[in-house]
């Protein structure tokens, strides 16, 4: 009851906050951002590979069959607008190119329709351009959905240190309520705000993109994920004695935690790459069928992790050293 | 004579934190942490078929059973393999656990998985092989590709190329540029202690109260951060020296102009805000704007070289090119930006209004800024003008 009290006034205040509350609105601008470098991206790519009209002829159905699964050609019935014609008889392909320039890619399309054709290929449907799908799942999905997250640290770090300097972090303590909810009541509102925030970009992005999955899983991931960020900020600010000095060492995790996330490892270590936080958003996000034993993993890390950094910050907070400015 | 005292005070301050240290230090490890991992990067560069997301790792599930084509899915980390028996491997299929199933050489795609088509181009890609027939080429030129094509084909190509030879340039690696700005933004945040503080702690009445301008006073701040800076910078730049990464100093141009423009921004915006809270606000909105805006202007030199002057970052290509006249001209707006920046801050910081308050809209500001920057302004627009010819051709060739 006492944390929940805590935890309202705290809401409360940063909600009062015009900062915070232009800080929800940038975040729409780096949202829409985001999803417009996922489409230019995509664009390039398809600029650089696409080549156009086609003709075809050839008694080989197998091979008719590969070149109509490539992207990059369009097959046409009529040869007056096609950048190449390619006649296939008897084992033998002749082309006729209109366009130099595209030569080699035509060339690729041709080897590559007849080397896969040892292979028995199912169908697709088609839809979105796949480089867009995969970089919207792997890349910018979990980046839209850790901003929050990164944004609601600095809110958490400000309401300490904000305690510590006003010297109210000394009233609070003699108030009959344990370290532990303390930061309960701390955490709660900001994991309320990060929450509203990540459901809101869960929304706007089914929008644009209407292949996210598990969504009651994944937000109960991102609360396990921030759950050990939020922690973690309270311990850095626990330590600092200024707000300047918990926004440095605020910066300096994130940086080492977005360093961590999107630098590739050697290869031999990639695997630790699927233990970032962005390994589990986009394996809960990005699967229609899950297998539990791909999912726990990440449940388990982030929540010993959320468990070693809530003890460490309980630990510190019940320290005078550290709860007292200078 | 005071404001020399006023900068040795300031540094003093800076280097006597012990924060400032720790800091230093962890930044140090950070940049020797983060080199090699560029490297990555660098090679991935080198053969872009390989490109795989850091995040992309196990992105696509397949199932495989008794397959020839396994080894080289399991070469490939986009892949996560699972090697099942026939009828696990359709279960996994109906379950959508997998976006596809390969037995033997048929592979069975789940049809409505958008992941399907992911691994249908990825699969495509690497499961051709070297060509084994022979194409008889015929040429016959006619106009029959759209030209908005051909300049969006053009266009998709010069960016990459331009990425390429920043990524994997002998003089300078344009990653390591990017590491270095790790100081520059750790001297910006010193800089918004430095001025913010007085008004937090209210220590700013006392300094008016020197015989020393404000104007003064800010600018010992901005000298003392900018000394910080040259000795952190030099630092890094003279390791990298040693390890082999830098080989022209002339390609730290870029560097220094940016963060001369950074520096001046984040000078603004402190002598602007009222609290740490709102400073800090500002200065991320205003990085991100500013980086959006630098991103954005240097790849409009994918359009035209001549629009290399609108971003600091071209200037790293101009000076590839050993464009030396070039550099010196295209260097001029946002070296005359900055400047404009800390002027007006230094007026700003001599008026009442920023340490007692009330402090005046933004926009009430602009009329004073312009009227206070004419010169600059006016500067800047001759350049701008002088380059709009230019801008206009290019701008024009785009069009058409």
């Amino acid at each position: 009851m006492r944390v929940l009290t805590l935890a309202h006034k705290e809401f409360k205040d940063i909600l009062s906050e015009r900062v915070y509350i232009m800080t929800l609105l940038l975040q729409i601008f780096v949202v829409v951002g985001i999803v417009f470098l996922g489409m230019f991206y995509a664009q390039i790519q398809y600029s650089i590979t696409y080549v156009g009209n086609i003709y075809v002829e050839s008694d080989d159905h197998q091979f008719l069959k590969q070149l109509q699964r490539d992207e990059r050609i369009h097959l046409v019935s009529n040869p007056d607008r096609a950048v190449a014609v390619i006649i296939v008889e008897q084992g033998t392909i002749s082309v006729e190119m209109r366009d130099v320039r595209f030569t080699n890619d035509v060339e690729d399309i041709i080897n590559r329709a007849y080397t896969n054709m040892r292979v028995t290929w199912g169908t697709v449907s088609r839809g979105l351009n796949p480089v867009f799908i995969e970089i919207m799942n792997s890349l910018l999905i979990p980046l839209v959905l850790m901003l929050p997250v990164f944004f609601s640290m600095n809110i958490l770090s400000d309401s300490i240190v904000k305690e510590k300097e006003r010297k109210t972090l000394e009233i609070l303590f003699s108030v009959p309520m344990r370290r532990e909810e303390i930061i309960i009541g701390k955490i709660i509102p900001v994991v309320v705000l990060a929450l509203a925030q990540v459901i809101a970009w869960i929304g706007l992005l089914s929008v644009i993109y209407p292949f996210l999955y598990h969504i009651p899983l994944l937000i109960s991931f991102l609360i396990v994920v921030m759950a050990f960020f939020f922690s973690s900020a309270v311990a850095f600010s626990t330590y600092a004695g200024t707000v300047r000095e918990s926004n440095l060492f605020l910066i300096l995790f994130m940086m080492a935690a977005t360093f961590l996330i999107f630098i590739p490892f050697p290869k031999d270590l990639s695997f630790l790459g699927r233990l970032s936080p962005v390994g589990g958003i986009v394996v809960l996000s990005s699967n229609q069928g899950l297998l539990l034993t791909e999912v726990l993993p990440y449940f388990i890390v982030y929540g010993s992790l959320s468990v070693i950094s809530f003890l460490i910050a309980s630990r510190m907070l019940s320290k005078d050293e550290y709860t007292r400015l200078g | 004579m005071a404001f020399s005292k006023m900068i040795l005070w300031e540094l003093k301050q800076v280097f006597k934190s012990k924060k400032f240290t720790f800091s230093f230090v962890i930044q140090f490890f950070v940049i020797l942490a983060i080199i090699p991992l560029f490297d990555v990067y660098s090679t991935i560069l080198e053969d872009p078929q390989e490109i795989v997301l850091p995040t992309s790792t196990s992105y696509v599930p397949v199932a495989v059973s008794s397959s020839p084509l396994q080894h080289i899915l399991e070469k490939q980390p986009i892949f996560r393999v699972y090697t099942v028996s026939e009828e696990e491997g359709y279960t996994l299929l109906e379950k959508h656990v997998v976006c596809c199933f390969i037995s033997g050489e048929h592979i069975i795609f789940d049809t409505y998985n958008p992941k399907a088509r992911v691994a249908e181009f990825h699969l495509q890609r690497l499961l051709q092989q070297e060509p084994t027939i022979e194409i008889d080429w015929h040429l016959n030129e006619q106009p029959v590709v759209p030209q908005q094509q051909l300049r969006a084909r053009e266009l998709a190509l010069r960016e990459i190329r331009r990425t390429a030879e920043m990524m994997q340039s002998e003089q300078i690696n344009y990653s390591t540029l990017l590491v270095l700005l790790l100081a520059i933004f750790l001297a910006s945040g010193i800089l918004v202690d430095l001025v913010v503080s007085e008004k937090e702690k209210q220590t700013g009445e006392i300094l008016r109260s020197l015989p020393i301008s404000p104007g003064k006073v800010l600018l010992s701040k901005v000298f003392a951060v900018v000394f910080v800076l040259t000795c952190q910078i030099t630092l890094w730049i003279s390791t990298l020296y040693v390890l082999g990464r830098v080989s022209s100093l002339l390609s730290m141009l870029p560097l220094f102009l940016t963060s001369f423009l950074i520096i001046s921004l984040t000078c603004f915006v402190s002598v602007y805000a009222k609290s740490y809270k709102e400073a800090g606000f500002a200065i991320t909105v205003s990085y991100v704007l500013l980086f959006a805006f630098l991103m954005s202007a240097s790849t409009f030199y994918v359009i035209s070289e001549n629009l290399s002057f609108l971003s600091p970052l071209s200037l790293v290509i101009m000076i590839e090119k050993g464009q030396h006249i070039g550099v010196a001209y295209a260097a001029l707006p946002s070296f005359l930006v900055s400047c404009a920046f800390i002027f007006v801050a230094v007026k700003l910081y001599g008026r009442d209004e920023f340490y007692f308050g009330p402090r005046p809209s933004f926009f009430r500001l602009i009329p004073f800024v312009l009227r206070k920057t004419l010169l600059l302004c006016a500067a800047i627009f001759a350049v701008i003008v002088f380059n709009s010819v230019s801008v206009a051709h290019a701008l024009s060739e785009v069009i058409l």
